[in-house]
């Protein structure tokens, strides 16, 4: 195959393939949906773009060109069509793997893995990404297209930290032309830099945990909250981040015992009920479900719970009304 | 007064003017039909007669003293059972009873409000009377397009509470002959000031309303220094502190020139936590002191007032006038001086700005 024959059917095939590299995206980012309830992509993916096939010249170049001795360079070629997902912490990077190994659609070989080749070179430092080639499991037909079985598709898995790792050393270092010597010191100095990168890996991970354990009384008064939102207002709740504004500023009553005091004031007060819901329709602070702890800190300590009040005035002046205490 | 679950269902407007230059009564105009009023502006009435009567020192519970088939105690208790058109007509009634009462020239016309409504849990069913004086002020409007500045000449309750009087009678036995015993009255007026509480008011709750200050004032005056005397001394908190706080009641009774005594005044005024705020308010309502302001009458307590004292474990005692107690003495807590095993570790350091007079 010469380089003529190599680009006529690469120009032939080519559609097919972005459909292809289309179809991989939309599946792991809907399996992604499927396993995660809740997520939303547009912040788990720090760097959104489509698919992306090799142009011309630097598929002929990697064909040709490189010493790589291909004995069907079209077919070995496996990331004519290429995918990249990019996020945050490492593990989103595990999210993803599920993701991608989990489809019957395709068959997927991890073919580039920093994680294993951390335990095969404990002492190196080097360009970290995790690299599948998915191949389609059978004929496919997709936006009209036969995808022909074994057709591959290249996708990468990187945390932002690697990611800005690659996009320095990229083009500079590993695709270097042969005899082009980098020296020992920018090596040395690449090297400390993906160590830094590992290590802040990890502390972003830390990190995560940490503000996942800290916020533990929060998240689960305010799944209380809901519940008792739910049952007694017979309405679903909105989750503003307005929410975790108002619980965070009153640790106080987070501690044991809520969902107790809030009952036993609903109790006491059914008007409050009948207030939530005659406003849940046209005012926003009465359909999130601080405004149960709301009332419940007006009515037991109306002066501290001023002075805490993380919001507006206005969201809350209501709740003092209602409960015949004094603002201001 | 506590206005817990305040719901307000209707309103009439009324407008009555000031007498003419002969002293002669104007007929008021009437309306004739209840206000509808969305919910943003029921919620802003609302939080008028919320700021105006929870927890402030200018509104007290009154004493209903006339009681005759023409008294407004009279009227309301015929209101609070009336259909929508009848108590469109009858409270016209509450606008003549103002005009009546509005002897002088002095006192400026305005719009007499009367609503009903119910509040409280279980809820009790109220009337409510309001008479705001109109003042001025503009608002943008869209005309043609563009932003334009409008003259509002007849703007009523507005958050300037100092325009406003409110009238409030709460139904409390629906049952009792005696109307004075079926209704509890509390009035609301902030320009009510120690020197003329007996004054410039009394048309709007003696005349109009028919109302009296309660005779128990010097009662709830005393109990509000003893039980927040005692909140004081059970504080945890420095003995400097105390001192200074207990100068401080002193202050609020005999020196501040408000009409009342009042817990969330008082907390508001001289505790600077939000959290002994709340302990103090919680204290005196478990105490059983009126959450309305008390007229402040000083009859029971003269003689408590009158002498600052403190008493030391050593049997020193230390006294002086209480009303300027803090000038002519200042009170330190300090460390005491090599205390030996069951000695006091905390002295007090008192200086007395003068000489010694006399000794025994």
């Amino acid at each position: 195959m010469n380089e003529a024959e190599f680009l006529a059917r690469w120009h032939s095939e080519k559609a097919f393939y972005e459909s292809w590299g289309r179809y991989v995206k939309a599946e792991i980012e809907r399996i992604l949906l499927e396993n995660n309830p809740g997520l939303d992509l547009d912040i788990f993916l720090k760097i959104a773009k489509p698919p992306r096939s090799k142009n011309d010249e630097s598929l002929l170049d990697k064909a040709f060109h490189r010493d790589k001795n291909y004995e069907d360079p079209y077919l070995e070629i496996e990331d004519k069509i290429g995918l990249r997902f990019v996020v945050l912490l490492t593990t989103d990077i595990a999210k993803l793997q599920t993701a991608v190994e989990k489809s019957s659609q395709w068959s997927a070989s991890l073919d580039k893995d920093y994680e294993r080749e951390r335990e095969a070179r404990p002492t190196e430092f080097a360009y970290q990404s995790k690299h599948y080639v998915l191949k389609s499991a059978r004929d496919l037909q997709i936006d009209g297209a036969t995808i022909p079985a074994n057709t591959p598709c290249e996708v990468q898995l990187r945390t932002l930290l690697q990611h800005a790792h690659s996009e320095l050393t990229h083009d500079n270092i590993y695709k270097t032309e042969s005899g082009n010597v980098v020296s020992t010191k920018v090596h040395r100095t690449v090297a400390r830099s993906m160590a830094l990168i590992e290590a802040v890996d990890d502390y972003f991970e830390l990190a995560i945990e940490q503000l996942f354990e800290a916020t533990a009384p929060e998240r689960q008064a305010l799944k209380e909250l809901v519940t008792i939102y739910e049952a007694r207002i017979g309405r679903q709740p909105g989750l503003a981040k307005s929410n975790r504004l108002v619980l965070s500023a009153f640790p106080k009553f987070l501690d044991g015992g809520l969902r107790e005091k809030i009952e036993a004031l609903l109790s006491k007060f059914p008007f409050i009920v009948q207030n939530i819901q005659d406003r849940y329709a046209s005012q926003h602070s009465f359909r999130q479900p601080w405004i149960l702890l709301a009332y419940l800190a007006v009515q037991t300590t109306p002066e501290q719970t001023q002075e805490a009040w993380p919001l507006t005035p206005e969201e809350i002046k209501p709740v003092y009304v209602d409960l015949g205490k004094r603002w201001g | 007064m506590q206005l817990i679950n305040l719901s307000v269902s209707r309103l009439v407007l009324h407008e009555v003017s000031k007498r003419t230059d002969d002293k002669k009564k104007v007929i008021p105009e009437y309306g004739d039909a209840c206000e509808v009023l969305d919910n943003a502006a029921l919620d802003a009435l609302r939080d008028r007669i919320a700021v105006a009567m929870t927890h402030s020192d200018r509104c007290v519970e009154m004493t209903i003293v006339n009681k005759s088939a023409a008294s407004m105690v009279a009227l309301v208790d015929r209101l609070v059972d009336h259909d929508e058109a009848l108590f469109v007509t009858d409270s016209r009634g509450v606008a003549d009873l103002l005009a009546d009462a509005q002897r002088s020239r002095a006192i400026p016309g305005g719009i007499v409000v009367v609503f009903n409504g119910t509040v409280g849990v279980p809820a009790q069913r109220f009337i409510g009377i309001i008479k705001a004086e109109v003042h001025n002020g503009f608002m943008r409007e869209l005309r043609d397009g563009r932003q334009v500045l409008k003259f509002l000449d007849k703007l009523l309750l507005t958050p300037q509470t100092k325009l406003y009087k409110i009238g409030f009678f709460l139904e409390s036995d629906p049952a009792s002959e005696d109307l004075a015993l079926g209704w509890k009255a509390f009035i609301y007026d902030e320009t009510m000031t120690a020197k003329n509480k007996y004054g410039a008011a009394q048309y709007f709750y003696d005349n109009f309303l028919g109302l009296s200050f309660p005779e128990s004032s010097a009662r709830h005056t005393k109990q509000f220094h003893d039980l927040t005397k005692d909140f004081i001394q059970n504080l945890n908190a420095p003995e400097d502190q105390k001192i200074d706080l207990h100068n401080a009641l002193v202050t609020y009774l005999r020196v501040d020139q408000s009409p009342t005594v009042e817990t969330t005044a008082f907390a508001t005024a001289y505790f600077g936590e939000a959290e002994i705020r709340d302990a103090y308010q919680a204290y005196m309502t478990q105490k059983g002191f009126p959450d309305t302001a008390v007229n402040k009458d000083l009859g029971d307590l003269a003689a408590s007032l009158k002498l600052r004292k403190l008493y030391f474990r050593n049997q020193v005692r230390l006294s002086g006038p209480a009303e300027k107690f803090e000038k002519l003495v200042t009170i330190r807590v300090v460390d005491a001086v090599n205390p030996a095993q069951n000695e006091p570790l905390r002295w007090t350091e008192i200086i007395v700005k003068d000489q010694i007079l006399s000794q025994e």
